[in-house]
């Protein structure tokens, strides 16, 4: 379980999927050679935050990638548009800590408090 | 919210959580006194009241002593649903749908692979891909094949080589569901399942070689073909990516289900749809085809498994005998036939950490077993013990024929990090007579075996409380992980 917090949604998205890497692997290790951009629509902004992870873990699982740098923008609660830089997994610079094999829904919900956002993400290890 | 939660004592193994509220149902606790001091208070008691609210559950919400928390569903957790208005939930079953737990019987005793363990650790870690992204280089499977895969389950694995026709006889459902539907694995799931199909993956999944201990009931050890001092080998893993991603896709499909369908949720990991409707449908044949792909990964793990032993010792599979006790589900929802107020009914069984545990006689239990009941597989931590069960009338009566899966974790992997981080687990665990091959560093600290209930207590509940019988005590030699 992680906590992270932002002083916008943007951001958010971007602190959550540091906390994704951060559990798989040393973040330190990684460096943001490559650019990749992607696209995620969902229901709603809880929804869309989940789509997010699950979208970065599939393209560490099926294409190694390791990203350590993310710049999210959200269009509105429902689209994300984002750049992520990372690089191909290397196993003999990048320690792997541990499979996510899912983001889960769990108690799931994005807040606002004093100004800043807040969730708590759920991975399923 | 937690501190609300009632709980009365039923007898020394049985508590109940007394219907109030939303709850359709009383929830049902099978715990030792110590069990349920450490239970009071905890997230999971809550969890099985939730369940207890979802419609047309029937009996009971059910939680087994190694019950934790879990997303949603407690693992640890059974509920049953009545077609009649009864609903299907992803979060019943978990993401790794049909992780389970096979057991491998050898014709060899310990002293036959006295001095090779090592070896055998090594090679059984260079044949069976561990670990994040390995997989084998000599195998690459076609999307059209994979979806035979998900068709045919572990029947798949043995007409192409993996296996033998008598593997099929021991595996729960013979090692395929019927009703998988390919046509509902999204495209992704099935990109996520083509590189993994035979990988063990990481976290608590294992390979594990080791031996019988103790016999608790020689006419039931003879029955599973067991004897004192014998080398046994069990592979714990499930769908991998293609169950994550099923699970992954429907909790979305769900979620919007449970509110056309009106379905109140205590949690959104709970989403569920009626059991009769297009969503619920869907789910049951995408989640039956990942369960097939769960059996054939099992299936393929056990062939080279077999190899691996035949490479080190040098002997053929006659002497090897590296034969399938069995192999049991024990995350996964099924149709089964059970007596509800002295009617046999059809039910959807949900199995969240739990394990199927038939008994003597059900046409369900294995022939070779038909008389002694259907086996069950109870994987401890790495560095103490494992069980072998058989499923009880009695089991069959209160729990829809359910018992306990494993051990239960008492430490989150972030406190077993905490108090493990730096110490030489691979050496601890040698110093103990067990030979650990890892690929990953985190996932050892955290697979410590203080993490874990002691399985032993775990297992004393079920035989206590009658759901299942003590057969046999394996201890690790040599264990293969993520």
């Amino acid at each position: 379980m992680v906590e992270v917090s932002a002083s916008s949604l943007s951001e958010l998205f971007g602190e959550a999927a540091r906390a994704l890497f951060e559990t798989i692997t040393d973040l330190e290790t990684v460096r943001p050679r490559e650019e990749v951009s992607l696209s995620v629509e969902a229901g709603d902004m809880e929804e869309l935050l989940v789509s997010w992870l699950t979208e970065l873990l599939f393209l560490y699982e099926n294409g190694q990638w390791l990203f350590c740098r993310f710049e999210p923008r959200l269009v509105d609660d429902k689209r994300l548009e984002a750049k992520a830089w990372g690089e191909k997994l290397d196993p003999d610079r990048h320690p792997i800590d541990r499979e996510v094999k899912a983001v889960t829904y769990h108690r799931m919900a994005v807040v606002r408090e004093g100004g800043l956002f807040k969730t708590t993400i759920v991975f399923d290890v | 919210m937690t501190e609300r939660i009632k709980i009365q004592k039923i007898d020394d193994y049985r508590w109940r959580i007394p219907r109030e509220g939303k709850m359709r149902v009383d929830g049902l606790i099978y715990a030792s006194e110590a069990f349920i001091e450490t239970l009071r208070g905890d997230p999971a008691l809550e969890q099985v009241a939730n369940v207890a609210q979802l419609p047309g559950i029937v009996g009971r919400s059910i939680a087994m002593p190694d019950i934790h928390w879990g997303y949603g569903f407690a693992i640890g957790g059974v509920a049953a649903f009545s077609p009649d208005g009864g609903v299907i939930s992803p979060g019943g079953v978990g993401f790794d749908i049909n992780c389970g737990v096979r057991l491998l019987r050898s014709g060899l005793s310990r002293t036959d692979v006295e001095g090779k363990t090592r070896e055998l650790v090594e090679t059984l870690f260079a044949n069976v891909p561990t670990g994040v992204g390995a997989h084998r280089r000599d195998f690459k499977l076609s999307e059209t094949e994979l979806r035979r895969v998900l068709t045919h389950g572990a029947g798949w694995a043995v007409s192409n080589g993996y296996g033998t026709e008598t593997d099929l006889e021991h595996i729960e459902e013979g090692g395929c569901l019927p009703g998988a539907d390919p046509d509902e694995v999204s495209p992704r799931a099935i990109e996520r399942g083509r590189p993994q199909l035979g990988t063990l993956g990481s976290g608590n999944h294992f390979g594990e070689i080791q031996y019988v201990a103790e016999i608790y009931d020689e006419k039931l050890a003879e029955a599973l073909g067991l004897f004192l001092g014998q080398v046994t080998v069990s592979i714990h893993t499930g769908s991998r990516g293609l169950g994550y991603q099923v699970c992954d896709d429907f909790l979305k499909v769900m979620l919007r289900a449970s509110a056309k369908y009106g379905i109140e949720l205590p949690d959104r990991q709970l989403c569920a749809a009626p059991l009769g409707s297009p969503e619920g449908k869907r789910y049951l044949g995408a989640m039956s085809a990942a369960a097939n792909y769960a059996f054939a990964n099992r299936q393929m793990i056990t062939h080279w498994v077999r190899q691996s032993f035949e490479q080190v010792l040098g002997v053929g599979q006659g002497k090897l005998g590296l034969g399938l006790v069995y192999d049991v589900c024990h995350n996964i929802a099924k149709f089964e036939d059970h007596q509800v107020n002295g009617r046999m009914t059809k039910l959807c069984v949900h199995r969240k950490g739990a394990t199927r545990a038939f008994p003597p006689h059900h046409p369900q239990t294995p022939a070779a077993y038909r008389a002694v009941g259907q086996p069950v597989l109870i994987p401890g931590d790495m560095g103490r013990y494992s069980y072998v069960l058989v499923g009880t009338e009695l089991a069959y009566q209160e729990t829809f024929g359910s018992t306990c899966h494993g051990a239960g974790r008492v430490m989150s992997r972030r406190q077993a990090r905490k108090i493990a981080g730096s110490r030489p687990i691979v050496r601890e665990m040698e110093e103990h007579g067990i030979i650990v091959r890892a690929a990953g560093r985190a996932t050892l600290v955290e697979e410590i075996p203080e993490a874990y209930k002691d399985v032993a207590e775990v297992v004393d509940v079920v035989q206590g409380a009658g759901i299942s019988r003590k057969v046999a005590q394996l201890r690790p030699m040599g264990v293969i992980k993520g």
